[in-house]
Order: structure tokens, then sequence, then C-alpha cells
């Protein structure tokens, strides 16, 4: 059965290419997870309690 | 010196053809595996004996030293020796090519080995007892990163040779075709490692240098919550290798046991895709009540992008037990509902344990893992003795489980050694698998009344009271299991050496070439 | 055996196949809208965290400590009667410190149905806050203030517990928290 001619979808293209999943599987979850977490931690905001809570210092 | 870079044996059973080397390669990470497994092992019941109350065997410094010595055993020596010699059969006898760059795997093996012993030195000998999590500034010696960066480099490795090594088998020729859902599903590991270790650099490289006194103090103490979104990074998606290599071993362990074939290819693959796609998301369930992250970002990744990866689970959840059902219904068991089940050969130990651990891992381990990677539910869930609970499930009566069933079929089949004790194996996945689920039950019920894990003595707040009787019950099921597993390492190791020899035809091989169909150069040589 | 692929694999679904599918996307649907529906209702955990440094959250945890203080236990530990404190727009401002010496400081004392804002971190090592017997557990971390949100709608005695280990003083690690009317 040399059926070699036989139309391929998309998806099945994808599934059979190594080297695409490979890619997929570290662009995917390091946008989502690693870059996007990292962004998020390093943006917090910082807290001034002397000034916030001047009642509390002031005695 | 012989060359055998060429030689292949045909195996009886399968049809497939072993690569001698990469059997040499097979043997000794599977080796390796169940040696760590035993260390691993003692330190379980020393540490669970220590958690029962009625005993609390161990005094607190060896507790929580041995907590760290039972974690890096377990959840990283033993699973990923063992997926080493995984990617190496699906990489080889599954597709009945050569492995190349045997030099090499010898290299990273020897890299894994060194990382493993330097592990297990810093926690014997220098004391260390930052868990495997390791959280700063919690700090070990420099040798305990040290050694986990050579294994995590040495695994590195194997996964791109794994890659390199199914491009050789298209190239020369060895395999036509699409490659088998196992290799797929071990191509689908690799993939996951790939991403895990370079993650894991990310976490202990920089670790590593503050442990040396590079990188400051302050700097650490000031990204603890960067070190646990990166290892968690690393070691949750060091699970997901463990989830999709479990997989694949039940769709082999389907077709060596009854015969069972795939019922739908194009659904068992797409859900291999959905894991490569959004599994490594989830590891974010280890952060739901941290400090720093916003419930947007949660959310996304807690569902694995809106359950993606779940589906692909839950596909294969039904795509296996149909495989094997359809497999025995064809040879005439169709008497009620269930006759294709209960008539299966629950005396071969690759079945049972099939089964034993699709059940505790899909029914317990996973259903668990969905409701504490709920951002809400984790408030109630987050460091208490339920953790361990759900993850005992997955890893050890699922994916541990199931790596013993295919060693049963390993062992002759890959290794060349009858099993020592069929009656003893026949018997091994019940008792292993009764043992663990009192461990689970156990450690479940104890952790929803609040009992917190890696606690040396609940007894102290005086808040616990009714759980001792939950402890009880996990201690037990500990020496249960205990046994279960001496009972595994005693067959796999006596087998291996002094099991009685499965002879084998040897041939030598040359790459077929690719293009021309019906020209090959093979010679038949018998030894 | 062959454990080979049949050339032609890409196959249509079967009924039962289908059938499965339908029902897993339902429930996956169901589920993924739960958590952001969770945060219509009042099940959740906060999203108000601060940079801060050890060295300012210890200063700001002493000037609180040292203005509504009570008394000690018998380990030095302050008890602070934070029931009176002045409540903000968005809640009574208390905070709690894991120190490195493995101590949970103050002990509280609260009101019942009045809201606090419990503001949690460390001086150094990781720790985790467990209130017990409610089983309600976040995490500590030092450099950063995590701002938790409650109301206590029971009075009682009730316990903070360390369950994120943090070296060999983490099993001693426990305060109270005490709500009175």
């Amino acid at each position: 059965m040399a059926d070699d001619k036989e139309e391929m979808t998309l998806l099945q293209k994808i599934l059979e290419n190594n080297w695409l999943l490979l890619a997929i599987g570290l662009v995917v979850p390091g946008l989502i997870f690693s870059v996007w977490g990292t962004i998020e931690l390093l943006t917090l905001k910082s807290i001034d309690y002397k000034t916030l809570f001047a009642k509390l210092f002031g005695g | 010196m012989k060359d055998y870079s060429h030689q292949f044996r045909t195996c009886e059973t399968t049809g497939l053809k072993i690569h001698l080397p990469a059997q040499k390669l097979i043997w000794v990470n599977a080796v390796s595996a169940v040696v760590f497994l035993l260390v691993g092992a003692v330190m379980a019941i020393l540490i669970a004996l220590t958690r029962w109350p009625a005993v609390h065997l161990l005094p607190q410094h060896l507790f929580y030293r041995f907590i760290t010595a039972h974690g890096m055993n377990m959840l990283v020596f033993w699973i990923v020796f063992f997926e080493m010699a995984g990617l190496i059969f699906g990489a080889s006898a599954v597709l009945k090519t050569r492995f190349p760059a045997i030099k090499f795997a010898w290299f990273n093996w020897i890299l894994m080995i060194i990382g493993a012993l330097l592990v297990n030195y810093a926690i014997f000998v220098q004391g260390v007892d930052v868990m495997f999590t390791a959280y700063p500034p919690l700090k070990g010696t420099p040798l305990y990163y040290l050694g986990i960066i050579l294994f995590a480099v040495g695994a590195l490795f194997y996964s791109f040779q794994f890659f390199f090594a199914v491009g050789i088998a298209k190239k020369e020729g060895w395999h036509q075709g699409t490659l088998p859902l196992f290799t797929f599903g071990m191509l689908v590991a690799a993939i996951i490692a790939v991403f895990t270790l370079l993650e894991g650099a990310v976490t202990f490289v920089p670790t590593f240098l503050w442990s040396v006194g590079i990188i400051p103090e302050s700097w650490m103490l000031d990204s603890t919550a960067l070190y646990r979104m990166h290892f968690w990074a690393f070691g949750h998606s060091a699970q997901q290798i463990n989830l999709a290599a479990m997989v694949a071993i039940w769709y082999l362990l389907g077709t060596l046991t009854v015969g069972a074939k795939p019922v739908n290819q194009k659904l068992s693959r797409i859900a291999f895709l959905l894991y490569i796609i959004a599994i490594n998301l989830g590891s974010i369930h280890h952060l739901l009540v941290d400090p720093g992250l916003t419930s947007t970002y949660k959310i996304v990744n807690t569902t694995y992008l809106a359950f993606a990866a779940v589906i692909g689970s839950l596909i294969h959840a039904i795509s296996i037990p149909a495989a094997i059902e359809t497999a025995q219904r064809k040879k005439g068991l169709t008497n009620g509902l269930f006759e294709w089940l209960t008539k299966g050969p629950w005396s071969d130990p690759g079945w049972s344990g099939m089964i034993i651990s699709f059940v505790i891992f899909g029914f317990i381990g996973g259903v668990t893992g969905i409701l504490m990677s709920t951002e809400q539910l984790n408030v109630l869930h987050h460091n208490n003795l339920r953790v361990p609970g759900h993850f005992h499930a997955t890893v050890v009566g699922g994916t541990a489980l199931a790596f013993m069933a295919v060693a049963y079929y390993i062992i002759p089949l890959v290794l060349q050694r009858k099993l020592i004790s069929k009656t003893l194996a026949k018997i091994q996945p019940y008792i292993f698998g009764l043992g663990i689920l009192m461990v689970i039950m156990g450690m479940t019920f104890a952790g929803l009344m609040g009992v917190p894990r890696r606690h040396w003595n609940i007894e102290l707040p005086g808040i616990f009271g009714g759980a001792d009787a939950m402890l009880a019950i996990m201690g037990v099921g500990a020496i249960i299991a205990f046994i279960g597993l001496l009972i595994f390492i005693g067959i796999a190791v006596l087998s291996v050496f002094f099991g009685e020899k499965i002879p084998s035809k040897m041939e030598v091989h040359n790459p077929p070439f690719p293009v021309k169909e019906g020209v090959s150069d093979r010679k038949t040589a018998t030894t | 055996m062959s454990i080979e692929t049949p050339k032609n694999w890409w196959k249509p679904l079967n009924k039962e196949e289908r059938i499965w599918l339908y029902i897993v996307g339902v429930w996956a649907v169901i589920l993924t809208i739960m958590m952001p529906y969770g945060h219509t209702r009042d099940h959740n955990i906060s999203n108000e965290t601060w940079k801060t440094t050890t060295k300012a959250y210890t200063a700001v945890s002493k000037a609180f400590i040292k203005k509504y203080k009570i008394g000690e236990d018998e380990r030095g530990v302050p008890i602070v009667d934070a029931r009176n404190i002045p409540e903000g727009k968005r809640g009574a401002d208390i905070f709690l410190i894991a120190t490195r010496a493995w101590q949970f400081k103050p002990h509280f004392i609260l009101k019942k149905d009045k809201k606090y804002r419990i503001h949690m971190s460390s001086d150094f090592y990781e720790h985790g806050f467990s209130l017990q017997p409610m089983n309600l557990n976040y995490q500590i971390l030092p450099n950063r203030d995590f701002v938790v949100t409650m109301t206590p709608k029971q009075s009682g005695k009730f316990m903070i517990v360390c369950n994120e280990y943090c070296g060999p003083g983490h099993h001693n690690m426990f305060t109270t928290l005490e709500v009175k009317e």
C-alpha cells in the first residue's frame, strides 16, 4: 500500500513533526507560565509603613 | 576488540529488534533506578514510622534529613533513571533501530550517577536537610546543588539523544512511517523533560552560586517567590514527565498483556498534544496561596489552560480501557458488562500492576489533584498532609507501580533474564497496592484534619489529637507497602543478576538505505 | 504482535468517544468558570501583596506590638489585644511576623465580626500560616507583606501553626488567636 500521496490534515502534520512539537512544548509554557509569572513577581509595588501607619510609630 | 555497534538480537515474543549496546544502556539505567528505589524505600519506612505518633521512631534532625533523602531518591533518582531506560528502549527497540552515540550515552549515565551520589553524600554525610524543595534561605551545601545540576544535565543530554535517535531511525531507514504510540508517548515525556530541566538550570544555578557565596544572600532573600515559581516549573513538570511515561507504559502493557491496540490513534495522539501544550502550566498549583501573583495568572495556569491537559488525561482514561476491552471482547469475553475485565490475566503482574496503578492514579490521584488545584479550595489544602496523600497516589500508586509492572516484562524481554519467582511477582502488585492505598488514605484524612506536612511532632500544639488514628493507618500501610517494595526490588535485582538467562539469536545489521523500497543489505549471522 | 501504527491512522471518532468528549468538554467549561465565579463570592485568597524589607516589616511589627500589647506568655511572646483598634475603609490592620528564631509574634485577641487585614511576613525563612481548626493556609515569605482580609465569625480559641518546613524549630512554631465578643 504505497499511498504516500494521501492528504494529511494540518493537525496530523503537526503531530508528525517532532521539532515543532518540541518548540510548542517549550514556548507555550515558557510564555504563559515562566515569563508571565516572572513579570508579575518583578513588578510588585512597595509599601511605606511610616506614612500609611504613622499613628503606630507616632506613639 | 569486538565491534558490537551493529549487533542486534530479535525478541521472539514481540518481534522487536534490540540493539545490543542499547540493551546494555537500558540495563545500567534500570539497575541504577532500582538501587535508588531501595534507598528511598528505607527512608520511607523510617519517616512513616516517625509520623505515626505511637511509634515516633526518628529523632528530629534525622527525620527532616531523611525526608530530604526520601524525596530526592524517589522523586528524582529512581524515577528519572527508569525513564532514561524507557527513552532508550522507545528510541531503539521499539523502532528496531540502532541507538546512536553510545559513548555519549555512557557519559550521560556517569554524569547522572555522580550527581545522585553527590546529593546523597550531601544529605547523609554533610547533613543537608533542606527537603526536595530546598526553599531559600534554607541553605544546602554546594555539593548538594552541584549534584542536582550534574544529574539534570545528564538527563537533559539523554533527552536530546532521544530526539537524535528518533531522527536517525528515520534518516537511516530503520523505521518508516509514524512513530508507534509508545515511542510517541516517550517523545512527549522527552519534550516535557527539556522544559523541566531548562527550568531546573534557571532554579539551581543561581542557588548553587549563592551557596558558594557568589550571589549575595540579600538577593536570594528578595527572590524567594521567584525561586518558588521556577523551582515548581522544574519540580512539577518533572512529575508530568512521569505522567506521560506512565501513560505510554499503560498502552504498552495493554499490548503486552492482552494484545490491546489503541482504538483511535488520532484521539490518543491529540491527547498527548494537549499535554505538550498545557501540562506544564499546572505547576502553579503549588503557589496558589502565595503572595505576589494575581488571581488571573493563577487561574489561567492552574486550570492547565481551561483544563486542556486534563481533557488529555480524560481521553487516555477512556482510550486505554477501550483498547483493552476491545481486545478482550475479540477473544470472546463478551459475557455481561465486565467479563472482559474480570477474566483478565490477574496472575500476570504486568496486568494487575497496570490496572491497580490506573485506578489509584485516575480515581484518587488525579481527582484529588484537580480539587487541590482550585484556587479557592487550595486554602484548605496547602502544606498539610493532604498534599503527600495526593502525590503518593499519583507518583507512587500510579507511576511507580506502572514502572514496576512494565519491569516484569523488561527483565525477561529486554534484559534476557527469567523472573526468579513468578509466585512472588504475582502477589507483589496487590501487596504494594494495598499498602500504598492505606498510606494515601491515612495521609489524606489526617490532612483534612489540618495536620501539617513535614512536621516532626504534631502533639506539641496539642490540637491534632483526632488525627492519631489516621496516622496509624498511614504507618501500618507504610509497613505493607515497604514489604511490597522489597519484594519487587528483590525479584528485580536477583532476576537481573542470578535469573536464568534467556538465549537469543544475535544478528548484525547495517542501516538500510532509506529511499528505495525492497533494497537492504541485512546480513544474518547466528552466534 | 505488532506495536507499529497502521499507515492511515487518521480516523474519525466513534460514538462512545464523541459522547465522552462532549461530557468532558462540558465539565471543563463548568470548572473553568467556577474559579472566576468564586471571586464574586467570599471564598477568595488575597491578591494583595506588597514588596517590603525585613527591616521595615520588623519595625512596623514592633511598633504595632508596642502599641497594643497587654502582656506576655511564659515564653516571652507578646499578647496583643486588637479588639478596638481603628478600622480603616478596608478593615483593621494587624501585623503577624514569623521570626528567624522560629516564633510567631504576637498572640492575638480579636473581636468577633470585625473585619481585619492580617499582614503576614517573615524576617528570614519561609513559613506557613495555618489557622486551625478551620484549616486555612497561606504562605509567608520574607520581604513580602501578604495581606489577607478575614472576619472572625465564631468566638473561641484558635491556633496558628507553621506548616512550611523552616529548620529545627519548625515543629515548635505556633501561636494563638482568641476571638471574643
